[in-house]
């Protein structure tokens, strides 16, 4: 078997992942928030623990501001929403991802907003210009991709960062394929709001992931968008404006959570650095035997700010294509990877091969699998 | 010894301020004090010694770490 589908999510995951969430469901693992038992407790006081871990790890000083949620989609629901207000207008990019896509798409239809669309694949500093001349006086945050996840493309998320706090605008970040493996930080790239899942660049379960917000985030204007029981103040309508209880309302998966921990460790282990340092180098690979590929084409041949390989294919349909390599035990993602205005930008024509990598990945399994496409197309 | 329990906002708070308290030499247990005795509904408190109580506000203050009130066991 050769996975090359990790911006769906990585796999395998690594042993200390499923040690703890193992560990968790048999030792320790009550309701966190919930009772004030041992078991209980326990879970909550792990639960903290990831926070804290994540906050150090993208740059933040509260620990409390890291908000849990389900996957990187629940994330931007829960952010885009949060924010959202009657008359606001919003900027996102044309590489979104439908998490964004939709999600501001349908807030709009609902609630009685804007939005505009910047081009991505510009240079930065067209890309820069463009977001400052869209930006109106209801504008109320620019919402974008920080890594696509169809093409090499990373968005300049610290320049971005400054022009929104220059503009008072809020900036949330889309880092699905970007978390824990490239360079993020808070603080430092002015990020009002950075949502994650934990099953990606983390490496931790599927079933995780999580909003952080800024330090100085304001939560007084911001709401949350799931209601229910949180452990606190249950004889109150009113579920509040603290992060993070007042957004995690009903039971958080902790098993999942402490997963992501264990997970986020595993990244802190073998250096964030390395880990892009070595899918970087899978992808100059790939694209040099590619080239001797006949009837195989890269989308964006020249570029090197990312790690993701799109393919098209002369005489064969890329879902095709997949499907059969499946069948050779190699998986890879052929289709519209749910960016359909990525895909259209880009001119695929709505079908093209997505090849991934992570930290598990190997040279050889590279070279394996190009002699594999080879024989398929 | 008797033992007063500080009100905390939430329990990820009070894990928080627990950390942070333990870090300055005072030892707390996070409880879950009677609905009686907090109008609100379900909370969390950090019990400790009632001599702590006044370091341990300062210290949650100089930290901002919100907390409720004092409340006798």
């Amino acid at each position: 078997m050769i996975y090359f589908d990790n911006a769906a999510t990585t796999f395998p995951k690594p042993s200390a992942v499923i040690r703890e969430m193992t560990k968790c469901m048999r030792e320790w693992g009550g309701n966190p928030g919930r009772s004030g038992h041992p078991l209980a407790l326990s879970a909550a006081e792990a639960i903290y623990s990831v926070r804290v871990e994540l906050a150090e790890f993208f740059d933040m000083e509260k620990a409390e501001n890291i908000v849990f949620t389900q996957n990187c989609t629940h994330a931007l629901n829960l952010v885009i929403a949060g924010i959202a207000r009657y008359g606001d207008h919003f900027l996102i990019s044309n590489l979104e991802h439908n998490s964004v896509l939709r999600t501001v798409d349908n807030l709009c239809r609902v609630r009685g907003m804007t939005y505009d669309m910047f081009d991505a694949l510009q240079s930065d500093d067209a890309l820069l210009c463009e977001i400052d001349g869209k930006i109106r006086p209801r504008t109320r945050a620019v919402i974008a991709t920080h890594a696509s996840n169809i093409c090499p493309r990373r968005l300049p998320i610290r320049e971005i960062g400054a022009l929104c706090r220059a503009r008072d605008l809020l900036y949330v970040v889309d880092a699905a394929q970007s978390a824990g493996i490239y360079d993020i930080s808070m603080k430092r790239d002015g990020i009002s709001a950075l949502c994650a899942p934990g099953h990606k660049g983390l490496y931790g379960p599927q079933g995780s992931g999580f909003a952080a917000f800024a330090d100085d985030f304001d939560f007084e204007r911001f709401f949350g968008s799931i209601y229910g029981g949180n452990g606190r103040n249950s004889a109150e309508r009113d579920m509040g404006h603290e992060a993070p209880d007042s957004f995690e309302a009903g039971t958080v998966a902790t098993p999942c959570i402490v997963g992501l921990g264990a997970g986020v460790r595993f990244v802190k282990s073998l250096t964030r650095a390395r880990i892009e340092e070595s899918e970087h180098m899978l992808y100059r690979h790939a694209k040099r035997i590619l080239n001797d590929i006949q009837g195989a084409y890269l989308y964006m041949p020249e570029a090197e700010n990312g790690s993701l390989l799109l393919l098209g294919f002369h005489d064969i349909a890329p879902s095709l294509v997949s499907e059969r390599l499946g069948a050779l035990g190699v998986c890879t993602r052929a289709g519209m990877h749910c960016a359909p205005t990525a895909h259209e930008a880009l001119g695929t024509g709505g079908d093209a091969l997505r090849i991934s990598f992570s930290a598990m990945n190997t040279l050889d399994e590279v070279t394996r699998f190009m002699h594999v496409l080879g024989s398929v197309i | 010894m008797e033992r007063r329990i500080l009100t905390m906002t939430s329990q990820t708070l009070a894990i928080k301020a627990k950390r942070v308290l333990f870090r300055y030499g005072i030892s707390v247990k996070i409880v879950r004090p009677s609905p009686r005795l907090t109008p609100r509904g379900c909370a969390f408190g950090l019990e400790m010694e009632m001599y702590q109580i006044s370091r341990a506000i300062d210290i949650l203050e100089e930290n901002r770490i919100p907390f409720g009130e004092i409340l006798g066991i």
